[in-house]
């Protein structure tokens, strides 16, 4: 009887598993047997073994450390700017005066941007020449010449940065908001019988309450913009000079522009391995704070 | 005092937030002259509704819409149908592996498209996939397929099993007690998975730019993409055309944001 029983559960979640298994599980396999293939589209007479030969290359090459390098500068920077202003605006939201309600809805629209949008309509208020960040800079006196965002090393990386932050932003405040919900009103009158201020209510009741949920939402948003390709592809296709080349865009990059398959999923492989460790890491977090 | 500089603070905030928007409505409405200007003005001098005619006008928008929309909603349905049962499954049967196999459904959340891009592209040649809505439509339910399934288990874990269990007793089968009993408590939460879904497909990019070689097969944000690489790029009607893409999610936000918010904060918070 508890034989069956399983067995009619696992029949409820089979279509579900089939489906990932030939558009998840089975490809990412194939991608491990092709990072050690000789595999280049253009030119098929020369497929393969090669074994290791392809991780060998990579991790002699210097600019594999530079664009693992930029993947990190790119992810930490972004989604420490989610987590600090995500609480921020949560903060902010969290008060009952008149009009708060009309600033949810300002906050939460960008959420439902298709990146690709987000990544345009940045792109052309970063545009050199009519741009309307340059205009105002230029008319408030701040600079006194158009500053080309898109084609400057840093200054592409900065930008790509601070868009992805606000495409992410959104999701980040409307959970943080639903945190802060969650701390019992009372803790605070407690604290202010006490003659806390509060700067100490913060730092003794809302961030110790807001830990876990900072972590989670800090560690997924990590995976998330460790991920990101869309928006990074669109405003500057990984240039100028590879400055936002983090490792998605060089994998899409290595796979179908050069049409080598085999470098690609070497560099896939390596991808795969450094998101492993962090979702570990959140697996870990998962079961610290608790089942969540 | 306090009240004051709460006012001020969150102003500042929201117009960060906002104004890209406002700067893409702005430019919508100017005519071409207007665009190209060193001094562009914030409300246009000339409001103009040309750049949406143009925009619609043009077939191959008129099909990457279109294409957006059926795949986006042929994914969401399958994605639904698939999270509904495998949630049920993971809520109401302990057998021995469930909880690393949710585990398991969860972790191909995380996984980058990006690093299934290759395999995926011969696995689509083979099935004779590339270049149809079917391979994108597969591709798309896959991304939304883990989360969506964790978003229906949690829904279900908050209905008494005792409910399936009556109906079962009254000499229904499992299958029925889960169509007739259950299901229609748990769709607040399929609300929940198909806005997520629609969302997921209605953002894509990454496999549409690889799976699609025709125009004719093409949806919004590649075809997006591939007007504003074209020489001379028309801002104005980009921006026209960026504002229409945004239109389906937005309704969906204005009806549905309720649900919205249950199902994504379930995912995030404790339950």
């Amino acid at each position: 009887m508890r034989r069956r029983e399983s067995l009619t559960g696992l029949l409820f979640i089979l279509p579900a598993l089939l489906v990932l298994c030939v558009v998840v599980f089975y490809p990412l396999t194939w991608t491990f047997w092709l990072s050690l293939q000789e595999k280049i589209l253009i030119s098929p007479v020369n497929d393969q073994f090669v074994g290791l030969a392809h991780f060998q290359k990579i991790f002699t090459d210097a600019n594999l450390w530079k664009y693992i390098w930029i993947t990190l500068v790119f992810t930490i920077s972004s989604v420490a700017i989610k987590v600090v202003f995500g609480m921020i605006g949560a903060l902010l939201l969290h008060q009952n005066y008149p009009g708060t309600k009309v600033y949810w809805s300002l906050f939460t629209i960008p959420w439902l941007i298709p990146s690709v949008v987000a990544a345009l309509i940045w792109r052309w208020m970063l545009h050199e020449q009519f741009g309307i960040i340059n205009q105002v800079l230029i008319s408030i006196g701040v600079i006194d010449t158009q500053i080309p965002w898109l084609s400057r090393e840093f200054l592409s990386l900065v930008s790509v940065i601070v868009v992805d932050a606000w495409v992410g932003l959104p999701f980040m405040i409307i959970v943080c908001l639903a945190g802060l919900k969650t701390i019992p009103e009372q803790w605070y009158e407690a604290a202010k019988v006490d003659g806390a201020n509060s700067l100490q209510q913060f730092s003794n009741i809302t961030l110790p309450s807001m830990k876990t949920i900072l972590l989670v939402m800090g560690t997924l948003s990590f995976i998330g913009t460790f991920n990101s390709f869309n928006i990074i592809y669109t405003m500057t296709g990984g240039g100028p000079i590879n400055a936002t080349n983090t490792l998605v865009i060089y994998i899409y990059r290595t796979a179908f522009t050069q049409y080598n398959f085999g470098l690609a999923s070497a560099l896939a492989v390596i991808t795969f391995m450094i998101i492993s460790i962090i979702v570990i890491y959140y697996r870990r977090l998962l079961d610290r704070e608790g089942e969540f | 005092m306090k009240r004051l500089l709460w006012y001020i603070t969150i102003t500042i905030f929201a117009l960060f937030m906002i104004f890209p928007l406002l700067w893409m409505i702005s430019t919508a409405l100017k005519p071409t002259n207007e665009i190209f200007s060193l001094t562009p003005s914030f409300i246009p001098e000339n409001v103009t509704f040309q750049s949406f005619i143009d925009v619609i006008k043009m077939e191959s928008y008129r099909r990457y819409l279109g294409n957006s929309l059926f795949v986006a909603i042929c994914s969401t349905i399958i994605s639904v149908l698939l999270s509904s049962l495998a949630g049920y499954g993971f809520s109401r049967f302990y057998f021995k592996g469930r909880k690393r196999l949710l585990h398991i459904f969860l972790s191909a959340q995380m996984i980058p498209g990006v690093i299934l891009l290759m395999p995926i592209f011969f696995i689509m040649t083979n099935l004779k996939l590339m270049d149809t809505y079917l391979g994108l439509i597969l591709a798309y339910v896959t991304f939304s397929l883990p989360f969506s399934t964790w978003i229906m288990t949690g829904f279900y874990k908050r209905i008494p099993r005792e409910l399936d269990e009556a109906a079962m007793i009254d000499g229904a089968s499992r299958f029925k007690a889960f169509v007739k009993v259950v299901l229609p408590l748990a769709s607040p939460g399929m609300v929940s998975t198909a806005i997520f879904s629609f969302l997921v497909a209605w953002d894509e990019f990454l496999f549409t730019l690889t799976l699609t070689s025709s125009e004719e097969k093409r949806t919004l944000p590649y075809g997006l993409y591939s007007f504003m690489t074209q020489y001379g790029v028309e801002w104005n009607n980009l921006m026209a055309a960026s504002i229409i893409a945004i239109i389906p999610p937005l309704i969906i936000f204005l009806f549905l944001h309720k649900y919205f918010l249950r199902g994504f904060t379930s995912g995030a918070l404790k339950e």
